[in-house]
């Protein structure tokens, strides 16, 4: 189970999802979230889940991602 | 003191969560709970009984067709919320904020986005015909669909992508669809089974099979063309402004 690649995917899994919650830009952590559903596609193809793999990349990796950047551009940002 | 006790709490949830998972059955043993249940029952009858090839098509438009018309209908309910907050952009003149953008029309976006919109839609076709099959189906092939429609409103501006794909088009398509999957799931009552029932009783084992087929493809077809319509109201509805004096730039 833990060949390197694995590891590669789940460091890169950890890292993302790290740095989507805690980065101050929320364009950066968008893009990040989207980073790690593609990672998370290689990981269910991995896992034999190829029809998961599709929805996951699709569905939150590209759809989903451009409505939160749409919103962002449409919305104000304040900060304490 | 508050934050001290917030930290307590944070690290005693999780010493029992980490506790917790060290207790789980080992990843993909066969004498899981999960692995006894009816996971052997739809391996070893899936292909007969379902009718698929692809076993997860054939859980979740057979075995669990009733979860699948409650995700249908939560889309629907999903896209009424979102018009209800947006505006569903009928009455009043439209902007979008995508088209005063002040990065200029490329040439070679423009025409890579010609030349690639076409593939994403009959890929995504592919993927909603051979959902059966292969990996895929119609949840997989919708939100192709929508990534299509992201990707020409992206090139071409909202006004343009609106043209092609009007207000009107997208309601009649979405209303066909949940029909067509409720219509889909009586037909099984009118042949003598259950609602959702794809073997009909009433015909022959061959002639039943033929039917079957034909509505598993309606199906899939009809969720594919609702999560596509879907993506592409939410896209529009979050790209339009509300009103605009500009009228040369609205539509």
């Amino acid at each position: 189970m833990l060949q390197p690649l694995n590891i590669v995917l789940l460091a890169l899994l950890i890292v993302t999802a790290l740095v989507a919650c805690l980065h101050r830009n929320l364009l950066v952590a968008v893009v990040m979230l989207s980073v790690f559903s593609l990672t998370m596609g290689v990981v269910w193809v991995m896992l034999r889940a190829p029809d998961l793999a599709l929805a996951e990349v699709v569905a939150v990796g590209v759809v989903t991602t451009v409505f939160f950047v749409i919103t962002i551009f449409r919305t104000e940002r304040r900060e304490e | 003191m508050k934050k001290a006790l917030a930290a307590a709490f944070v690290c005693a949830l999780a010493v029992l969560l980490v506790y917790v998972v060290a207790l789980l059955p080992p990843m993909g043993d066969p004498d899981n709970p999960t692995n006894q249940h009816v996971v052997p029952r739809y391996l070893e009858q899936g292909a007969q009984e379902a009718g698929t090839r692809n076993i997860v098509a054939g859980i979740v438009f057979n075995y669990r067709g009733y979860d699948t018309m409650g995700e249908v209908a939560i889309f629907s309910a999903a896209l009424a919320g979102i018009f209800a907050v947006l505006g569903t952009g009928r009455r009043k003149i439209g902007r979008a904020i995508l088209d005063e953008s002040r990065v200029s029309f490329s040439f070679v976006s423009g025409t890579a986005v010609v030349l690639l919109t076409p593939l994403v839609m009959v890929f995504s076709i592919y993927v909603i015909l051979y959902g059966m099959d292969l990996p895929g189906g119609g949840f997989q092939g919708g939100a192709t669909i929508g990534a299509g429609a992201i990707l020409f409103t992206a090139a071409f501006g909202f006004c343009r992508a609106q043209e092609r794909i009007s207000h009107r088009l997208r309601i009649i398509l979405e209303s066909a669809a949940i029909s067509g999957f409720f219509l889909v799931g009586t037909v099984g009552v009118l042949g003598g089974g259950n609602f959702l029932t794809y073997m009909l009783p009433s015909l022959g084992a061959g002639a039943g099979a033929a039917v079957r087929t034909v509505m598993l493809v309606l199906l899939q077809f009809g969720i594919g063309i609702k999560v596509g319509v879907i993506c592409t109201s939410i896209l529009f509805a979050l790209l339009r402004e509300e009103e605009t004096d500009d009228l040369e730039h609205a539509c």
